[in-house]
């Protein structure tokens, strides 16, 4: 086939082994509005743009080398007048025995239009996914925050939950507790027939205490009184000022004599107690569950045996 | 870590005499950025005629194992580096001699930053310890913009490589070269991989370490190199302390396979050699 390949719609550059061009067709040189003689002695690279002149040789000419052919690259040259021109090159080696490569470029503006329009939509596609990813990360964190939430608003309620049981002065259950406690001590008694008892203790002379040596040192006697008789209690009993000067204790799984016998030591250890205002002493009533028994039984009958052992005298224990 | 691993990794493979063999230095040769060991082939085969070869893929690059490739990892020259040094270390090689090309300069001189006795000699062809300018006092020969244009291009022409396309081609065609080993070069040309890879390249800054490289240094260059232009070697042989220049007789970045004698020679009489 004779044909004059300087005239084809395609650029056509030759190269040597070491990537310098050795021949160039008009088509090129037109399309670049540059001579011959530009590209002779050069290397390809030197007239493309910067961009592409690193691709090839980051890529095509190594690629070149070790495969004997590239296809299909995009790239673009620059023309005389700076701009550039978007081409599709393709090369193969020259055959042997020749040393070179011979490269044959065809234009491709319009079809690279489409191309940067496909490139810049999957790139939008990218930021999508990735806000998406991002916005993923957000809830997770939110959800995380929530749980720590969570957490803390469990822990102030538990503590919250303390706060609504404890008496503020002496640290001890308060009438709550009792409430609760006695409820479920006459379930428990009801069911099993588990005795349980229970004692008030009452403060003697507290009023007067109070007015003659002011409410601080009345709370410092509360205090005492009930650290005394919390000492020695077994994790099984439950110790509550049930307001004012006025104690209860529940003592699962005791009988009304021993109770009484508790009693009596704790009226004993209160009488010893060296509190820097004088002796302190304390009245106690005792009663122990009796079948069907409600709560304000129990109470009432350790309340009579209370008045009882103050009006005998106070610095006493009675039961019933 | 079993016996070997990197070497396997990296798919090391050693020419020339045995090192235990030789008092001359063995000379690890280092590809840079958009090909693999094999663009050393002629260079390598002079070079092992009298010295021991190592030639390696970095990771992520031609045959290097891309189940050991780390994407979070190697995202700076300072892995490569780190890769490189362990490299050498696995081999038991006494203080070899590093023939770097392009990056692979910028990473030998980051590794003996760290291990100022690992090698007794950088030869750097066609290095850049920045290739984007950096006004007023630094050249480099690129602006970001044109960094950022050829990851595009790379991303464009790499695309339809992405994974399934090359066995396909492979198979459609009956070609005389299709071997498994260009098989799996093709394989290997993960688009996201390189494109770390170029990004880590292009965008890397080492100038400031450059004063620390003790190890005697030589950088080889030549005309007409796109990516280098002269002024970077100018400010790397005033900066790095102990550092001689060769201008090669090749023109472009890739001397060594555009006229591999004269690099082959030019490492030869550059070499140093002690007792």
């Amino acid at each position: 086939m004779k044909h004059d390949v300087d005239h084809i719609p395609g650029g056509l550059i030759l190269l040597d082994g070491s990537n310098t061009i050795t021949a160039v067709n008009q088509t090129l040189c037109d399309w670049l509005g540059l001579s011959k003689q530009d590209f002779l002695g050069h290397a390809p690279e030197t007239r493309m743009t910067r961009a592409s002149g690193m691709y090839y040789l980051g890529h095509v000419l190594p690629s070149l080398r070790l495969h004997g052919r590239v296809e299909e690259v995009l790239l673009s040259f620059s023309n005389a007048a700076g701009k550039d021109l978007s081409v599709m090159l393709s090369a193969t080696s020259c055959p042997k025995p020749e040393d070179g490569f011979q490269v044959l470029v065809i234009p491709m503006q319009r079809r690279n239009l489409v191309e940067e329009q496909l490139q810049q939509a999957r790139k939008t596609a990218e930021q999508a996914v990735a806000a998406k990813e991002e916005a993923l990360q957000e809830v997770r964190a939110m959800a995380h925050e929530l749980e720590e939430r969570h957490k803390e608003l469990a822990r102030l309620n538990s503590q919250l939950e303390q706060l609504a049981t404890q008496d503020a002065l002496t640290g001890l259950n308060n009438r709550r507790v009792y409430e609760r406690e006695i409820e479920i001590h006459l379930a428990l008694f009801r069911r099993s027939k588990l005795p349980f008892a229970l004692i008030l203790a009452d403060i003697d002379w507290f009023k007067q205490f109070n007015d003659r040596f002011g409410h601080d040192t009345g709370d410092q006697v509360l205090k005492e009184v009930g650290q005394c008789l919390s000492a020695g209690m077994r994790d099984v009993d439950t110790l509550v000022r049930m307001g004012g000067e006025e104690f209860a204790l529940i003592l699962p799984n005791t009988t009304l004599e021993d109770a009484a016998l508790v009693a009596e030591r704790k009226r004993g250890e209160i009488e010893k107690l060296n509190s820097r205002h004088g002796t302190v002493t304390l009245s106690l009533g005792v009663a122990a569950a009796r079948n069907g028994d409600t709560k304000s039984d129990i109470y009432g009958r350790a309340d009579r045996s209370l008045y009882k052992a103050k009006s005998q005298g106070r610095n006493q224990v009675c039961m019933s | 870590m079993p016996r070997n691993q990197l070497a396997k990794q990296h798919h090391v493979r050693q020419l020339g005499p045995p090192p235990e063999a030789t008092e001359r230095p063995t000379l690890v040769l280092a590809h840079g950025f958009g090909c693999d060991q094999h663009i050393w082939a002629p260079v390598a085969d002079m070079l092992a005629e009298e010295h021991p070869v190592v030639l390696f893929d970095h990771m992520g690059c031609g045959r290097s194992d891309m189940t050991a490739y780390d994407p979070k990892r190697y995202t700076n020259l300072f892995a490569y580096a780190e890769d490189l040094a362990n490299l050498v270390k696995e081999l038991e090689l006494d203080r070899p001699i590093l023939v770097g090309h392009s990056v692979s300069g910028a990473i030998g001189w980051l590794a003996s930053i760290g291990a100022p006795d690992l090698f007794r000699q950088v030869i750097a062809i066609g290095p850049s310890p920045r290739y984007i300018n950096d006004p007023p006092d630094y050249i480099g020969g690129f602006e970001e913009q044109d960094i950022h244009e050829m990851l595009d291009l790379m991303e464009r022409n790499h695309f339809e490589w992405a994974g399934y396309l090359a066995p396909i081609v492979m198979a459609a065609e009956d070609r005389p070269e299709k071997s498994e080993d260009l098989r799996q070069t093709f394989l290997n040309a993960d688009p996201v991989v390189s494109r770390r890879f170029a990004e880590s390249i292009f965008m890397s800054d080492i100038r400031e370490y450059l004063h620390q490289v003790t190890v005697p240094s030589l950088i080889l260059y030549s005309d007409q190199d796109v990516i280098v232009p002269i002024e970077v070697i100018e400010y790397l042989h005033r900066t790095i302390p102990n550092c001689d220049i060769r201008k090669l007789q090749a023109t472009g970045h890739y001397p060594h396979m555009s006229n591999p004698e004269a690099v082959a020679d030019a490492i030869l009489e550059g070499l140093r050699i002690e007792a």
